[in-house]
């Protein structure tokens, strides 16, 4: 290099960072401006670091685990996706042994990069510039959604809200008091951690990780199987989905758990058995959908590895290993609520001590549960699902369906695509039988997209174009709710609106929560009654929400007219309630009665114990606060 | 349903007319030093508030005003008028009590202020509305948003904002505004340029207070600091109410009395003055009722409750159907 490159080229670049440094300071609209930037920098650095340290700890446990994923050009996500399920593993025993704090959280992200000493050779990521560039364009909305206050239902009523709650109470929690605390936390006390250290853009940000990771993983294995245009068209089909952009840059757990499938899909195309089995047990310590993927997933691998072994004995011995290796993963879960006296899978069975009660009703969401609406499922995913009503929740491409006799056709003469085929239809099949919220089928979206891809792979030119014609016409309605939710977001992430003002016109009970943070006395504890914004409520709260209010049903169940002073044990000093009104043409399939017992008498029963005992002390629109 | 009145010996018109039913301080009550020059006092000990008997009255439903308000108390009494809501919760009707009078008002609001000459309603194209004209007569713009419902006592407006209490005068341009912390939600009270509110600013040291702030001379000073929380105050004609958790408290600004009727109130809906006479809502009977300090009663099976008391009218709701209760004039006996 000569010496006036060696010179000029440094002198350069400060230069240009000299520039930018300046427009963030100086730039009169403040878009940009550093103390806007700042924390949500801040959150990153959190999240770069964790997700680094991951890879540390699952590249130093692949390397004695099996070695042949850190050869693989996905040595990188095979790292972080094992050392994402390790970090998930111990961080039960240590918070339940030293409480949840900061310190706590730092101590075990030192532990986890510690995994680096051990020198594990891993494969860096390889990203081309065009996908880099692909990359900035769709994930803008999300990258904007990042930065943005907390308004997304989940993240208020679970995914940021725990973690808050229980940093602030240092210690976990759980039961019918806390009925979130008591779900497999292998994601969410990883979010704790990243909570205490870096704020709540820290885990959103190692969401957007690792949803670039998914990305990058389903392009880089669809480019490696069956060329450059599966590659592309694989993760395009998954961001020109509404329900994979829309939660990208919130923290949330359908995609880590999706992640972690494909790592367990593509562990079983490898025929690695060990490191499938802690890829499926971290999935399903995310989150249960992963079964739908999961149960299929060793079916086929049962069938495939029966049939092709001359010793079946040992093979069907070395598959119940495997089997049992993933189910002790999420096991210290079901154990845990076993010590604390509840159901294994509590939060979602385990509330009969009210009666007969129902955690979900499947029967509210898709177009049907019966053999020709699952005849018809495919249609109806791709042309009438709806993000915003109980029509599936949600939307996919289009691109899905037209690929659908292409994949079929890769599945006769691919053994992989027959694999993801038989995966595919089975877990849909599945999925049918259960609440259809496109949501829960995130965890086979990648599969499927690797499917389409392969078929793709297989058209000649015009039918590739015909494909991505179809993409392209999926894309407006697929966009459309992200970008609205986008242009709605910018603002508040730009620094150009206030924090109070977006959350006034985009939580309705920001008045409500706003009388607590900053008008409740200091020692207030707020039951959340058929509410649950409580990410952005400054005091200790207990209850909160889960599907149809199951916690504050139960409760009235449970208590009847003493459910007030069976708050008032748990230390309660307040309440913040919702008039919800649950719409009767909502559950067409109950009758009168089973609606009336369900929902409308406890509402009613709450609403009378509250004023024969509670007295009102602010009310805006359906919310209200009540000193019980 | 509210229960019919009992027959009575109460003295509602007198009250009304010229105060000789008002409230007074018990027999072994000390009078009280006079407290008309809004100084902080210690708050003076209360003599028991004497109701008067049950007096003779009927009641009406008034089905036109059924809907569900957004804000819960309304409808409420305006003078002779019911104001109220149409289907979509907003306040947008009023009908006259004594006509039938029906006026559609021209700007919905969620929430208005109400007194016996017209409302208020503050927003960019809200203002005073004298009825039965169905528009402001002064559309009046307000930068701040305020935290609760506004009050009018016909002349001036008072309202909470964010860290302070806001008071102008109708047609005039100025506001005025002093650094408090009002307590969202709980209106303020204002009467004879006198802006009354509920304070949170020492609520960790004695809960929430009321303070008092007179707008031609001063600045804002505790009106009342007794530890518990004091809340719903209303104010009329020189009479002060409020809550708190020993029951209704009745304040005369002129001698500085205060009287106290012990109950569980202040629960939901706040007292609803007329000058000396106040009503409130009850739950030491296992249910909720409306009692006023002249007798006018609503009770019965079920719950009556959010009072409104104009005149000789209460407006009480049981359920989502508002009753309006008319207390029947006493009869002069014959010569």
């Amino acid at each position: 290099m000569s010496r006036a490159r060696l010179v000029g080229a440094p002198l350069a670049a400060a230069w240009a960072l000299a520039i930018a440094a300046a427009v963030a300071q100086l730039e009169p609209s403040e878009t940009r401006s550093l103390p806007v930037l700042w924390p949500a920098l801040g959150g990153v650095g959190v999240a770069v670091v964790a997700a680094v340290a991951c890879a540390g700890a699952g590249a130093a446990l692949l390397s004695r685990l099996q070695p042949a994923c850190l050869d693989d050009p996905l040595g990188w996500l095979w790292s972080t996706a094992t050392g994402l399920v390790l970090w998930g593993l111990v961080s039960w025993p240590a918070a339940a042994l030293l409480g949840v704090t900061p310190w706590l959280g730092g101590a075990l992200l030192v532990l986890l990069a510690a995994g680096w000493l051990l020198r594990p050779a891993v494969h860096p990521p390889r990203v081309s510039t065009s996908t880099i560039a692909w990359g900035l364009v769709m994930l803008a909305p999300p990258r904007i959604a990042r930065r943005a206050p907390s308004a997304d239902t989940d993240e208020l009523y679970y995914h940021l809200a725990l973690p808050a709650r229980l940093l602030e109470e240092s210690s976990l929690l759980g039961g019918p008091w806390m009925p979130n605390g008591s779900r497999p936390l292998a994601l969410h006390l990883p979010y704790t951690w990243l909570v205490g250290l870096g704020g709540f853009a820290a885990p959103r940000a190692f969401h957007l990780l690792l949803a670039v990771g998914l990305l990058l993983g389903v392009q880089q294995r669809a480019r490696a199987w069956w060329g450059p245009a599966a590659g592309v068209a694989a993760p395009l089909l998954l961001v020109g989905s509404t329900s994979v952009l829309d939660t990208m840059g919130l923290a949330y757990a359908d995609l880590p758990t999706a992640l972690l499938v494909l790592m367990a899909a593509d562990a079983v195309l490898a025929g690695r058995l060990r490191s499938a089995a802690l890829a499926a047990g971290g999935a399903l310590a995310i989150k249960y959908t992963a079964a739908l993927a999961l149960v299929p997933l060793f079916a086929w691998l049962c069938w495939r590895q029966l049939s092709a072994s001359e010793h079946k004995g040992r093979t069907a011995g070395h598959l119940a290993l495997a089997a049992l290796a993933a189910v002790a993963v999420v096991a210290p879960w079901w154990l845990r609520n076993l010590i604390d006296g509840l159901h294994p899978l509590f939060p979602f069975s385990g509330w009969q001590d009210a009666g007969p009660f129902v955690f979900q009703f499947p029967e509210r969401y898709g177009m049907g549960h019966g053999w020709l609406d699952t005849l018809l499922l495919p249609w109806n995913l791709t042309v009438h699902a709806e993000h915003d009503s109980m029509v599936f929740l949600g939307r996919v491409s289009p691109a899905f369906l037209a690929l659908l006799p292409a994949a079929c056709w890769a599945a006769w003469r691919d053994r992989r695509a027959r694999a993801l085929l038989a995966v595919c239809a089975a877990g849909l099949l599945l999925w049918s039988f259960g609440t259809q919220w496109l949501r829960y089928l995130l965890p086979l979206l990648p599969l499927a997209a690797l499917l389409a891809a392969a078929g793709l792979a297989r058209l000649p030119r015009w039918g590739m174009a015909a494909a991505a014609l179809c993409w392209l016409v999926g894309l407006p309605s697929n966009l459309r709710p992200v970008l609205s939710d986008a242009v709605d977001r910018a603002p508040v992430a730009l620094g150009l609106e206030d924090r109070d003002a977006y959350l006034a016109r985009t939580v309705d009970a920001w008045p409500a929560i706003r009388w607590i943070n900053g008008h409740s006395p200091a020692d207030t504890r707020i039951a959340l009654l058929y509410s649950w914004q409580a990410a952005l409520i400054e005091r200790p709260w207990l209850l909160g929400s889960v599907e149809d209010h199951v916690p504050t049903r139960h409760l009235v169940a449970l208590h009847g007219d003493h459910s007030l002073q069976a708050l008032r044990d748990q230390g309660a000093t307040h309440a913040l309630i919702s008039r919800v009104n649950l719409l009767r043409k909502s559950y067409p399939f109950l009758s009168d009665e089973e609606f009336a017992t369900q929902f409308d008498t406890p509402e009613q029963q709450l609403e009378d114990a509250l004023d024969r005992e509670a007295a009102l002390v602010f009310e805006q629109g359906r919310f209200a606060i009540y000193e019980i | 349903m509210p229960a019919v009145m009992a027959p009575a010996r109460g003295c509602f018109a007198a009250v009304l007319l010229c105060g000789a039913c008002a409230p007074g301080p018990a027999d072994d009550g000390e009078p009280l030093p006079s407290w008309t020059a809004l100084e902080a006092v210690a708050d003076p000990e209360p003599v028991a508030l004497v109701l008067d008997e049950p007096g003779a009255s009927s009641r009406r439903p008034l089905p036109a005003l059924h809907h569900r308000c957004r804000d819960r108390r309304f409808p409420a009494l305006a003078g002779p008028w019911v104001v109220g809501c149409g289907a979509g919760g907003r306040v947008d009707l009023a009908i006259h009590i004594e006509t039938g009078q029906r006026v559609e008002l021209s700007a919905a609001a969620d929430t208005v202020a109400l007194s016996s000459h017209g409302i208020f309603a503050p927003g960019r194209e809200h203002g005073h509305w004298l009825l039965p004209g169905p528009r402001p007569t002064d559309p009046w713009s307000q930068r701040d948003e305020p935290i609760g419902q506004a009050v009018s006592d016909g002349r001036r407006v008072a309202m909470a904002l964010d860290g302070r209490i806001a008071s102008f005068v109708s047609g005039e341009p100025n506001t005025m505004l002093r650094d408090a912390a009002p307590l969202p939600w709980f209106p303020p009270a204002t009467d004879d340029g006198v802006v009354y509110w509920a304070d949170s600013r020492d609520q960790e040291i004695s809960g929430t207070d009321l303070w008092a702030w007179d707008t031609r001379s001063g600045p804002p000073v505790p009106f009342v600091t007794r530890p518990g929380d004091q809340r719903h105050v209303v104010a009329s004609d020189g009479w002060i109410a409020w809550t708190d958790a020993d029951g209704l408290w009745l304040h005369e600004r002129a001698s500085g009395l205060r009287w106290l009727h012990r109950a569980d109130t202040g629960f939901r809906a706040g007292p609803s003055l007329d000058g000396s006479v106040a009503c409130w809502e009850e739950r030491d009977t296992g249910d909720i009722d409306v009692r006023c300090s002249d007798g006018l009663e609503a009770t019965g099976e079920g719950d009556q409750g959010w009072p409104s008391r104009w005149g000789p009218w209460l407006l009480v709701r049981d359920g989502d159907m508002p009753w309006l209760i008319t207390a029947e004039p006493v009869q002069e006996p014959s010569p």
